[in-house]
């Protein structure tokens, strides 16, 4: 191994981590709610505005996320789960709260039972607001937080708000 | 002869990831055009790869890590015997071979949707296996070699003698089988958002390496594809390797206009058709030739 280092240094060749891919992978966790910000999670995918032409990609593996996004309300429940996943993600993920439930808890937020937003169990890097959030908001602050600069300017057929 | 052997076995270890890659990028933007979008681009899949391995090690790397590496092995070596210009039928079992290890690796790992995808590979192989073999008959049939030198450089135009066989080894091992909720490996539709299958529970070099075995996979698949076209003149080279993408790009529509098939049904259709309109193209073949 010390070779392959010598003949890296000798001819310059760059190692894999110092090569600068568009590839930002997104774990989504969606706690309880009216679903309507899951829903606009889900829209930022369809056709309308297609995340994969700028180089997001969804997984279902917490540890191969460079995105942890909260959304929806939390509470006891969905706090355990947000927890196990937290504690699965690489110590470089970020956390973007999406919705004013994710943000803050809303309007419900001092009801029995509801958290104050994600930041009360996890740290959170950026907060988008919104009820719901809209799909733009989501993929601003997904490429803000991830540094993706791609502009492919807007699909065919995007509705604007 | 030695050194152009060798030459191509080394070609084959270098290129044959990137054109699997691209192959996959060719079907993730064929499926986004099918459904409106406009899709990553196709070296897409090489980044993501990128970016999985440059995230590093995790801390749930298990014993499957090693069956996929010796996944990748097997899938390395069908292509290296298949680029040395050995024997066919070596070639289909070191495919099964990485098949078969990619099935214990992701039972091994433990999560309920890893078994699902092991569970749904296992029969996807037996499913594919007697049309593989077929394949390898009808070759041996029309052109009197498992050879894969003599088969790519002195035999017959094996396209249109072998029709129902090549549409066989086209629909069933690479086509229809793999499309569903619970795709091979690791899926590319971005509605997949949950389920990750076999490399559910994969550590992510070992989700990254798994994905490579999948491209040489891929590459070995098309280049046998490639063998109906060959016959060793440059003409039918060029015409192999443009037929052989044509295949890939019909083969993505394929998966986007048809429903999956349900295990059950994929195991009778590709039995069925193995065993009668392969058994009925080999006997005319045979008459005839």
């Amino acid at each position: 191994m010390r070779s392959v280092a010598k003949i890296k240094d000798r001819f310059k060749i760059p190692g894999l981590k110092s090569l600068k891919v568009n590839s930002n992978w997104v774990f989504h966790f969606d706690g309880s709610g009216c679903d309507g910000c899951n829903a606009e999670y889900i829209a930022c995918l369809s056709p309308g505005w297609d995340i994969e032409r700028l180089g997001f990609r969804n997984t279902g593996n917490p540890s191969y996320a460079d995105v942890l996004l909260v959304t929806g309300l939390l509470d006891e429940e969905a706090k355990r789960g947000l927890i196990e996943v937290y504690e699965q993600t690489r110590p470089d993920c970020k956390v973007v709260a999406a919705g004013v439930c994710a943000c803050t808890g809303g309007l419900f937020d001092g009801s029995k039972g509801i958290l104050s937003g994600a930041d009360s169990v996890i740290p959170v890097d950026l907060y988008v607001a919104g009820c719901a959030v809209r799909p733009e908001s989501i993929i601003d602050a997904l490429m803000e937080i991830t540094g993706n600069d791609t502009n492919k300017g807007t699909p065919e057929g995007e509705e604007t708000a | 002869m030695i050194i152009k052997t060798i030459l191509s076995v080394l070609a084959f270890i270098v290129f044959a990831p990137f054109a699997g890659a691209i192959l996959t990028g060719i079907t993730r933007k064929i499926s986004a055009r099918a459904q409106g979008r406009d899709g990553g681009d196709i070296t897409q899949p090489i980044s993501d790869c990128i970016a999985l391995l440059q995230k590093g090690r995790g801390e749930n790397s298990g014993i499957q890590g090693y069956y996929v590496k010796v996944s990748l092995f097997f899938n390395v070596l069908a292509g290296v015997l298949f680029y040395a210009g050995m024997d066919l039928l070596m070639t289909i079992a070191c495919l099964g071979l990485g098949i078969i290890f990619m099935v214990i690796a992701a039972s091994v790992s433990g999560t309920y949707y890893s078994r699902l995808g092991a569970d749904r590979l296992a029969r996807e192989m037996v499913a594919a296996a007697p049309m593989m073999f077929m394949v390898a008959i009808g070759f041996y049939v029309r052109c009197g070699s498992f050879d894969v030198k003599d088969l790519a450089m002195s035999g017959p135009v094996a396209f249109l003698p072998l029709l129902g066989l090549f549409a066989g080894y086209m629909l069933i091992p690479c086509g229809k089988l793999r499309r569903s909720s619970f795709e091979y490996r690791m899926p590319h539709a971005m509605y997949q958002k949950d389920m990750n299958s076999i490399a559910d529970a994969f550590d992510r070099k070992d989700a990254a390496i798994c994905e490579i075995g999948s491209w040489y996979e891929k590459t070995v698949l098309y280049s046998i594809t490639y063998l109906f076209f060959a016959n060793g003149t440059l003409l039918m080279t060029a015409v192999g390797v443009v037929c052989t993408v044509l295949t890939a790009v019909l083969q993505g529509i394929i998966e986007n206009i048809e429903p999956a098939a349900d295990g059950r049904r994929a195991f009778k259709s590709a039995w069925l058709w193995a065993f009668v309109i392969g058994i009925v193209n080999l006997v005319i073949i045979y008459i005839i030739i």
